[in-house]
């Protein structure tokens, strides 16, 4: 029971939060080696050390790396939303940078790895709208 | 590299204790931590006051131990060394004696079931998110089964592993655990009742995890040349290792094709002068059962890819190529992180196993952990 937990802007992850309430997935890049840092928890690139990571807008574009259909409670504010399926995006930018989100018009039967996936965005209130996914479908273009 | 230069063979496991594992042990979890702990000294022929390390997780601190056991104070006292969880405390213990930092160290692991309006257990998050919980909450991602459930479902969607393979794994533990009396579910099951297990986190079925219940198990380590003089037959480390991968966040680790498993068990055999093909059966961590998939590849028991088969063909049963968890793993006996696996091993290898044990065993290997978090022992009488 509960409402769902709402994430807390910081100096790190500010541009994540904000670029998704202007409808775009925007990730830290370091600047000087141009490898993007995700989760945004720590001040450092893990590829070069550079303390220098700036906001980037990504595609949106990636891939089905694995996925989860949620069966049980315990997650306040998704009680009501059971079964839903979480899944981890691995994006196109760069091997192994990978994300997490909700399958969002579709059905966890659908999906697959390596199932091509676009970012859409699902606003909760005025301040936190989220990142989230939807399966691209044949013909579609990809 | 020399026998000299390594942990090898200088620190010995030499009695252990173990409270049943159950709902509600009926008293505060420190008391049931030192009369564990105080088990294990006697089991091993050694008084209290011999004792002069501590090395614990889980709810109880070791230096409330230090103070339960009525010490003098202590040489050493640590938690677990990495995020081995039970088999990572009991290294620790070992290389402190081995190095000589102290004689006799006790090494325990103390766990709680969760109590009636305790909330979700095992829920990561509160009422809003932040750090890497933001990343994760908002998104119905808190409770720790689930971020498990990604990485086995890689296994299934990658290696093709089957319900009915990992369903022959849970099986042969409930049959383990009925021979065990500490064990929390000792009704056998049949492969039918496993198929029938709700999901919690598909592909991820209740009956894969394993129960949280009060629990204590402890060990005693102390030097090879003491324990040769003790009670019951020494168990040498001859071995301990942990390690952990580059990128150590949980549900962003950054390949679910492996777990930390893999780096501890890089100079896990080199150091222990023993090979997998040695080890007469092997104590791997099943907290989620899916776990075994990755320590059976992992520590060179299966090829990769090649658990589930191996599975399948309950190789991890009393005759197969490679008998599993004779008590009935964490999957069965309850959740323990592990200390369950290094009590067994022991008694296994000191032939005191009862109706569990298995004929004509003299070394095995155990692990603990999960993604990021690994820890693992090689044993031998």
């Amino acid at each position: 029971m509960g409402n769902r937990p709402l994430p807390v802007r910081d100096e790190l992850n500010r541009h994540y939060w904000d670029g998704a309430q202007e409808g775009k997935l925007v990730l830290l890049r370091c600047a000087a080696c141009g490898t993007y840092v995700h989760p945004p928890i720590r001040s450092l690139c893990p590829a070069c050390r550079s303390e220098d990571l700036q906001p980037s807008e990504v595609s949106g574009r990636g891939r089905v790396y694995s996925w989860s259909v949620m069966h049980s409670g315990g997650n306040p504010g998704f009680e009501d939303k059971l079964p839903y399926a979480v899944l981890v995006v691995e994006l196109d930018e760069q091997p192994g940078l990978r994300t997490i989100g909700n399958l969002l018009d579709a059905e966890p039967a659908e999906l697959a790895i390596g199932a091509p996936v676009e970012v859409c965005f699902e606003r909760l209130d005025d301040q936190v709208t989220l990142p989230q996914w939807r399966l691209v479908r044949t013909g579609e273009g990809r | 590299m020399s026998n000299t230069d390594t942990i090898r063979d200088k620190a010995a496991l030499v009695g252990t204790g173990h409270t049943r594992c159950a709902k509600d042990l009926g008293k505060p979890a420190l008391a049931f931590t030192i009369e564990t702990c105080l088990e294990a000294i006697e089991d091993a022929g050694l008084e209290v006051g011999d004792v002069d390390g501590v090395a614990g997780i889980g709810t109880v601190n070791p230096l409330d131990v230090v103070q339960g056991l009525g010490l003098p104070g202590v040489d050493f006292y640590g938690g677990q060394l990495g995020g081995g969880v039970g088999p990572g405390v009991v290294a620790n213990a070992a290389l402190a004696v081995a190095a000589g930092v102290c004689d006799v160290a006790v090494a325990y692991v103390t766990m709680e079931a969760p109590r009636p309006g305790s909330g979700t257990y095992n829920y990561m998050g509160g009422p809003s998110a932040s750090g890497i919980n933001a990343f994760t909450l908002p998104y119905g991602l808190g409770v720790f089964m689930q971020y498990f459930a990604p990485f086995y479902q890689r296994r299934r969607q990658v290696d093709g592993v089957t319900d009915e393979q990992m369903g022959a794994y849970v099986v042969a533990m409930r049959d383990n655990a009925s021979r065990n009396p500490h064990a929390a579910l000792r009704t056998p099951i049949s492969i039918d009742d496993y198929l029938a297990s709700r999901y919690v986190a598909e592909p991820l079925r209740l009956f894969d995890c394993d129960m949280p219940v009060d629990v204590c198990g402890a060990v005693v380590v102390t030097s090879a040349d003491r324990a040769r003089d003790l009670r019951h037959p020494p168990v040498y480390v001859s071995s301990v290792a942990t390690g952990t991968g580059p990128k150590p966040d949980m549900i962003f680790w950054h390949d679910y094709d492996e777990m930390a498993f893999s780096w501890s068990a890089r100079k896990l055999w080199r150091n222990a002068g023993l090979g997998p093909a040695d080890m007469d059966f092997a104590m791997l961590y099943d907290g989620f059962a899916p776990l075994v998939l990755y320590g059976l590849e992992a520590y060179g028991f299966a090829g990769k890819g090649e658990a589930g088969e191996f599975l399948g063909a309950g190789e991890h049963l009393a005759g197969g190529r490679l008998p599993l968890n004779p008590h009935g793993g964490n999957n069965s006996e309850g959740r323990s992180w592990a200390i369950g696996h290094v009590v067994e091993a022991v008694l296994q290898l000191q032939g005191r196993a009862g109706e569990r044990q298995l004929p004509d065993v003299h070394a095995t290997m155990v692990n603990g952990g999960a993604v990021m978090l690994s820890g693992a022992l090689v044993l031998h009488t």
